[in-house]
């Protein structure tokens, strides 16, 4: 690749960004070098072996190279669905370096004798202005993705809780385990009640929840024969604002030693 | 007249490769343009951070920021001045902030009806390592890994969600999208000018802001779709040493979209097919230009891919295309009443929720339509007079003409959306015809009537892409909707994400029978094995206030434990019912589904109700066993 210089920082691209794909543990900088690795460098390296000494142009090569680079991304994955370990991020990496490098060297031999003069890349001439204008662009781009990405309260959607009940976790574990998420837009004042079978006196438990907040109570089951019929359990739940109205309702089984929901 | 539009063209059509220099030197109005749509993009984040705060903003602003971001590039793509190099840079700038409106909407989750199940698609790959792992949702999608396979490599590579990755590959497409069209009409036309106009008219077809950008299979499969057709039409335009060298993305491209989407590669071989004919008719004899070689490896291969690994596409396309075709012919014959029109909701007339389109909206999105009908008859003249002899501008014709035939499919009620995905590949054809109709309009114009003429074209391409858009998506959903929101700091999450999170969190993997707009979260973000829709007649036992014993024999037949039951009516809108449930003045109390849609359950003796919160609740049948 000696002397063709958009070759040789192709393939020089693909495998530094292969590595720090693979190496770096920051999300955003694997993100930054993945994007080039998966959706350029692939399509130039075919456009390059493909068209060899008669470039297509810059135009219709950038088109080609997000083009094929995609194509690339779709044929690759059959590909590697076959091959020993299957979609990896590391077969993943080796598949896009190897299409670079072959494209690389394929265009190479194909183009011969190296053209004189060095690579250059495009460098926009720009005014102040100009420059102003587009990084005014950019932050107004920015801007609207911080905008979007920011969750703000909204008043004027219908609040509502969650109310579950699910069988003590583990094997050993008996009775049931009871979650309240408070998802209304105050704080709010629940009485939760869990019925077990027909005992005269139910389990209750009072608590304050914040908006967001949740609430998990653990309900043990004792002075049932185990194992035994199944036996109904029902949990209701009660706002501080209306202490007769059940608000959320659940019901499950247990059997003792052993609860199922 | 004529020598009028002669004139113009010849001084508009500049060849593309003669652009090589340095951007810098061609920038133009590139810097300013983007600028102001850069601001485009900022007020459409404002209005819609406004209605996810429930301020119910007025439709105005959103409407301003679309026109802010469309008009001034579209002035300047009528002008004479720029270069090639300008005009590429402005349709790109656009697209990319159309692309940005659509994400604004929701920046964190896939909120779109065909995003869940290959969101769901990709994090199966990712998890598993090997392609083809079944979804119960969509169940030719895995068959058609394309797009999630795309996806996953971004995926592990960064380390990221299927979200950012799925709209990293999206928005890359999308691009594709526009610069090979741009060199396709560019080759046919031989006009950067034209290029432009036809792209910034493309971005005017239905699908293009919403449904089009979604994360879906079809989305990739258009871009690739239109990279092969720019590369047919390179092929024709270079000498026959050439042929090789553009051989290449043409046969590669074809084996990928024939892995990537169905009818995007049934579409293809028709094209193919389509054009080889053209070649025939224009060169009267076949040559080595023909494209009839590519059209067999197209329509081979995707029988292949359909008889080998993807057959259960058959049955998945034959009903709904049987009940299209049957219900179109019973609208023309009366038998069945017409669709209403900018209507959209639930899928069936008991749950559907009413929703109107503002009158000005309704005249915006017919105008658009007539501006369309207006400038096919003057493009058709233009191919007609200086087109004629490529194949390319024959077929484009064709497709034009093809669009207004789909058009009518949305009076059909079951045809509408077979109508409404074909338009998006007629459109192809259709902006190219229209672009030809705008450059000869212009081309009238001299003197003081220049720039009068150049703003009156300016303002018909806004109505062609306000009027597009919304046709293309129902009225209320253009601004965003809230699916989590804050309240004193926290954060909280609409009823079926809740559901869904929660879900995941106790039955990863479980098999549950939902609504469609449950099952769509409890596939992704809930990781569950869903069934819903007519699959199982799941509908139907959910939409039932009583139980029936066929029911529970029903479910129990296929082994589904868990059932989610909804009563919000907008579980059944497959575009409304992700998020919050909002009250007035921001939105609409819509009056529950009976209560036996819920109550039913209970009367299975071993069932549990484990989870309720308030419209949704979940229900274990087996829990008594």
């Amino acid at each position: 690749m000696r002397g063709h210089q958009d070759l040789a920082v192709a393939a020089a691209a693909a495998v530094t960004c292969a590595l720090f794909a693979l190496l770096v543990p920051f999300e955003l900088v694997r993100l930054a070098v993945a994007v080039p690795l998966a959706l350029l460098l692939p399509g130039y390296a075919i456009s390059a072996a493909a068209f060899g000494p008669r470039p297509p142009g810059p135009v219709r090569l950038l088109a080609l190279s997000l083009g094929l680079s995609l194509i690339t991304l779709v044929l690759g994955t059959l590909v590697l669905n076959y091959a020993p370990g299957g979609l990896r991020a590391g077969s993943w990496a080796a598949l896009l370096v190897l299409v670079v490098l072959v494209g690389c060297v394929v265009a190479a031999v194909r183009r011969g004798e190296a053209p004189s003069g060095r690579f250059r890349w495009p460098r926009p001439r720009l005014t102040r202005s100009e420059g102003g204008l587009l990084l005014g662009a950019a932050l107004a781009f920015a801007a609207a993705g911080v905008i979007s990405s920011t969750a703000l309260p909204a008043k004027n959607a219908e609040g509502y809780t969650r109310l579950w009940m699910l069988p003590a976790s583990g094997a050993e574990a008996s009775g049931v385990r009871v979650g309240v998420i408070n998802q209304e837009h105050d704080t709010v004042a629940y009485r939760l009640e869990v019925q077990l079978g027909h005992r005269r006196n139910p389990v209750v438990r009072r608590f304050f929840l914040q908006p967001g907040q949740k609430r998990r109570v653990q309900i043990p089951v004792g002075g049932l024969p185990t194992p035994a019929k199944p036996v109904p359990v029902t949990a209701l739940l009660f706002r501080r604002a209306d202490p007769d109205t059940a608000y959320r309702r659940v019901t499950g089984w247990t059997r003792g030693a052993r609860a199922t929901p | 007249m004529t020598a009028l539009i002669a004139r113009e063209v010849a001084r508009d059509t500049v060849a593309l490769e003669a652009d090589r220099s340095a951007p810098g030197s061609r920038i133009g109005q590139v810097p300013l343009i983007a600028f102001l749509a850069g601001i485009g993009l900022l007020v459409c984040s404002v209005a819609d951070a406004l209605a996810r705060a429930t301020l119910a903003p007025s439709p105005l602003i959103y409407w301003a920021g679309i026109l802010i971001i469309g008009l001034p590039i579209f002035y300047r793509l009528l002008s004479r001045e720029a270069s090639p190099g300008e005009r590429l840079a402005l349709v790109c700038v656009l697209a990319m902030a159309l692309y940005g409106v659509k994400l604004a909407q929701e920046p964190f989750l896939f909120t779109f009806p065909d995003e869940f199940t290959h969101s769901y698609n990709a994090n199966q790959i990712e998890l598993h390592h090997h392609l083809f792992h079944p979804n119960s949702l969509l169940v030719v999608s895995p068959y058609y890994p394309g797009l999630e396979g795309a996806t996953s490599a971004l995926m592990m590579l960064t380390g990221m969600s299927s979200y950012v990755a799925g709209i990293i590959v999206v928005g890359a497409a999308r691009l594709t999208l526009v610069i090979a069209l741009f060199l396709l009409f560019g080759r046919i036309s031989g006009s950067a000018r034209i290029a432009g106009i036809g792209v910034a008219i493309y971005a005017g077809n239905p699908n293009f802001m919403f449904f089009g950008a979604q994360y879906s299979y079809g989305s990739l499969a258009l871009p690739l779709l239109v990279v092969l057709l720019m590369a047919l039409a390179e092929r024709d335009a270079f000498p026959r040493s050439w042929s090789w060298a553009w051989s290449v993305p043409i046969v590669l491209g074809t084996a990928a979209l024939v892995v990537t989407h169905h009818l995007t590669s049934y579409a293809l071989t028709g094209i193919l097919l389509t054009l080889a004919l053209a070649h025939v008719l224009v060169h009267r004899r076949v040559e080595w230009r023909n494209p009839l070689p590519f059209a067999i490896l197209a329509g081979g291969l995707s029988a292949i891919w359909l008889l080998v690994v993807a057959s259960a596409t058959l049955s998945y396309l034959e009903a709904p295309l049987a009940r299209a075709i049957r219900e179109t012919w019973n609208t023309i014959t009366g038998d069945t009443g017409t669709r209403d029109l900018f209507q959209s909701g639930g899928s069936s007339s008991g749950t559907r929720v009413p929703v109107s389109t503002p009158v000005v909206a309704q005249i915006f999105a017919f105008a658009s339509v007539v501006i369309l009908l207006i400038g096919l008859p003057l493009g058709l003249w233009q191919v007609w007079r200086r087109h004629r002899t490529k194949a390319f501008a024959l077929m484009f014709s064709l497709a034009a003409i093809g669009f207004f035939g789909v058009l009518g499919l949305r009076f059909a009620p079951a045809a509408w959306e077979a109508g409404n995905r074909a338009a998006e590949y007629l459109f192809l054809g259709l902006a190219f015809v229209v672009a030809l109709a705008i450059v000869s309009v212009y081309s009238l114009l001299e003197g003081r009537r220049v720039r009068l003429g150049r703003g009156l074209l300016t303002a018909c391409l806004g109505v062609l892409l306000t009027g597009g858009a919304i046709s293309g998506w129902p009225w209320d959903q253009h601004l965003a909707q809230p699916i989590t929101a804050t309240s004193d700091g926290r954060r909280f999450e609409s009823e079926p994400l809740g559901m869904a999170r929660w879900a995941r969190g106790h039955f990863p993997g479980q098999k549950f029978a939902a609504t469609e707009i449950d099952a769509r979260l409890l596939i992704d973000p809930g990781g569950a094995r869903v069934y819903s829709g007519y699959t199982l007649e799941v509908q139907d036992i959910l939409d039932a206030t009583k139980l029936e014993p066929w029911h529970t024999a029903d479910l129990r037949r296929n082994k589904t434990r868990y059932v989610v039951a909804d009563r919000r009516r907008t579980s059944r809108d497959l575009i409304r019912g992700y998020f919050l449930s909002l009250l007035p003045p921001a939105g609409k109390r819509y009056r529950p589904l009976p209560r036996g849609t819920t109550a039913k359950f209970e009367q299975i003796p071993t069932a549990a109700r484990m989870f309720d919160s308030g419209n949704i609740v979940v229900f274990d049948i087996e829990a008594g066993r």
